[in-house]
């Protein structure tokens, strides 16, 4: 996907917890624990099913400025599973004013959540992903601005 | 001193519970019917009440997952059991189909003459209270199994699923108002073991009635580690009760564990193939290459679309399923496709899948032993989707689904494909993100002594053994083209004619 911004200010955005966090969708009680770490939560349904996933993510540098890995760690509040990820974003300069993200994601799911498996939560992976990244391209288009 | 049994029965489930109704019939016979999970009374509410069926998979202890992995990527999804009284048929979907004529051909060119439809046809009549077509020559009207049909197609449903029905017609596929005939294809009313809204599990139709014959004993949380076998017969069976080995004897056994535990208590007993054995460092008892062979199952995939912003809640999808030939060639149906409700993320688009089930499988996988603890898992390979025939298969559905799904008539509903993309490879996706539709078969194959991957003779006889039995999910020689619960209680009811 192509950002409308340098590779500097997108990793810059991305490490600010407050900017990273509003990218995220359907997010609610955010808490921000620190510099790098927030809580939330986002509400969910599968048919009749009906729950919360809440979570601790935590914003890791790996490869300064060229890759950071947001590392989720959430439970759901029906099953009680546990979800880890690691979303890791990579960007590449593709001008000096515009930047190529990639990104891919790695789910685990340990526990009955893992029941619905890739049925659901794949798709649901894949969407948010893709919220995201909507998202972001908007936010630091408008920081730019 | 220790009891002596006619018959032991080795799980509670659905052909055990079967088979342990009928072969108590007769107050001479001491049957012993040991369960490795629980026996709760009142059975709790959560397995109970058909509605709280997703809950009872989600939340409930009675569910056993076993993980599997994809052969493309290594990924895990979770092949499942019941581990209750009742098995499967108290945790299952509750879809109760009988197997096609054309899988019981299927078995009777496999050298099981015995299993034609026409021979089991009275044994499938038998299981059933069928109350949408109790004068049927092809159903039954007064068995323990209550059946009905919570929709039928000529009742009203939501735009949605109207839609999907016309589409569907529209599309060539038939109205298949009986499920339950010899090869049903089409637009189909499925019919359920569902009866007031209360589940109708082998525990509830078949036990529960009979739990007061003084010639019947049921011991539950009594998970059987082996058999003692001297020479051609069992002599005892082991079993974990409270901590502690107890040992009991029976004239006949009858293993019905299922798909997973039928082979671990075979091979624990050192009956299976000599190097798996060996491996192990178990001592052989019977040779047998076909223990833990041969496993099959029926391979789901999603194809998801974006649903509609609005969206009402009366839209609710009802008990129906549509049977689809991947290849017009084919000699029976070989997918479910379902219509499933959305799935809704607060800051997503409405999510809206269609399933298709792949009813067959053309390679085979297995069960194996981990470890010589009876109470460890035994691990499952499926090797699913890895036929290039299966995978064909698998597009060739998800095409049709797109087709139906992408129709000018369904846009209200059915929005842009969203997963797999429309320009994605569907057969790698389909081969990463299967599931399993919880049908695992096989692994104690049933077929003449000549074939080496045979277990059981066509009388459900262990080859080799005079009074060892296997009577579940796990003779059957190839997958049926429908849910397996069905065709289990009728290899219960089997045994118990094979016994008398």
């Amino acid at each position: 996907m192509g950002l409308e911004a340098p590779v500097p200010r997108v990793y810059g955005f991305l490490l600010d917890v407050d900017g990273f966090a509003s990218c995220v969708p359907g997010l609610e009680e955010v808490v921000r624990v620190d510099d790098r770490t927030f809580d939330g939560s986002i509400a969910a349904s599968v048919g009749p099913i009906s729950g919360t996933f809440s979570f601790r993510a935590r914003i890791v540098e790996s490869n300064p400025p060229r890759e950071l890995v947001a590392r989720v760690e959430g439970t759901d509040s029906v099953t009680r599973s546990t979800v880890n990820a690691d979303l890791t974003m990579t960007l590449d300069p593709v001008s000096a004013e515009h930047t190529e993200l990639g990104y891919r994601a790695v789910v685990d799911v340990h526990g009955r959540l893992a029941i619905l498996g890739d049925m659901v939560l794949r798709a649901t992976a894949t969407l948010l992903l893709e919220e995201f990244t909507k998202r972001l391209k908007e936010q630091v288009r408008a920081a730019t601005l | 001193m220790q009891q002596r049994y006619d018959v032991i029965i080795v799980g509670g489930g659905s052909a055990g519970c079967a088979a342990a109704m009928r072969l108590s019939e007769d107050p001479r016979r001491q049957v012993l019917l040991l369960e490795a999970g629980a026996d709760p009374q009142p059975i709790p509410d959560i397995v109970a009440d058909a509605d709280k069926q997703t809950k009872l998979l989600l939340e409930s202890p009675y569910v056993m997952m076993y993980p599997t992995q994809r052969a493309i990527d290594g990924s895990t999804f979770y092949s499942l059991a019941g581990r209750i009284m009742g098995g499967g048929s108290s945790v299952n979907v509750m879809s109760l189909l009988r197997p096609m004529k054309h899988d019981l051909d299927t078995w009777v060119a496999q050298g099981n003459s015995d299993w034609s439809y026409e021979d089991l046809l009275p044994v499938m009549k038998r299981i059933e209270a069928d109350q949408d077509y109790p004068d049927s020559p092809l159903h039954g009207s007064d068995g323990p199994i209550y059946v009905k049909r919570p929709f039928t197609l000529d009742m009203p449903a939501s735009d949605p699923v109207r839609a999907f029905i016309e589409r569907a017609k529209a599309m060539g596929l038939p109205e298949c108002p009986d499920l339950n005939v010899a090869n049903s294809l089409g637009v189909c009313a499925s019919p359920y073991n569902i009866k007031n809204g209360t589940r109708q599990s082998t525990t509830v139709a078949y036990l529960d009635p009979v739990r007061s014959r003084s010639n019947l004993q049921i011991v539950a949380e009594a998970a059987v580690t082996s058999l003692k076998i001297v020479g051609r017969r069992v002599e005892e069976v082991r079993y974990a009760k409270d901590g502690q080995i107890q040992t009991a004897a029976g004239e006949q056994v009858v293993l019905s564990a299922g798909v997973f535990h039928s082979p671990q208590v075979l091979m624990l007993s050192g009956i299976g193939p000599v190097k798996e054995l060996e491996r192990l460092g178990i001592s052989v008892v019977h040779a047998l290459d076909g223990v833990g062979e041969n496993y099959q199952d029926h391979a789901v995939v999603y194809m998801t679309f974006e649903g509609p912003t609005e969206f009402r809640a009366d839209w609710v999808v009802p008990r129906f399923r549509l049977i689809i030939k991947s290849d017009p060639k084919l000699p029976c149906g070989n997918f479910h496709v379902v219509m499933r409700p959305p799935t809704i993320v607060q800051g997503l688009k409405r999510m809206m899948p269609i399933s298709a089930h792949l009813l067959e499988q053309r390679t085979r996988g297995r069960v194996s032993l981990h470890s010589l603890d009876a109470q460890e898992l035994p691990g499952v390979e499926a090797h699913m989707l890895e036929d290039p025939g299966d995978i064909e298969a698998m597009t060739s559905a998800m095409e049709f689904i797109y087709d139906l799904a992408q129709h000018d008539s369904m846009r209200a509903y059915y929005g842009p494909l969203l997963q797999p993309g429309p320009k994605d490879d569907w057969a790698r996706f389909a081969r990463a993100t299967f599931d399993s539709y919880h049908h695992g078969v096989g692994t104690c194959m049933m077929g003449p002594a000549t074939d080496n991957k045979a277990v059981v003779d066509q009388r459900l006889r262990v080859h080799g053994m005079d009074n060892l039995w296997v009577a579940d999910a796990s003779i059957m020689p190839t997958v049926p083209h429908a849910n397996t619960n069905l065709t289990a209680i009728m290899i219960g009811e089997r045994v118990s004619d094979l016994l008398n």
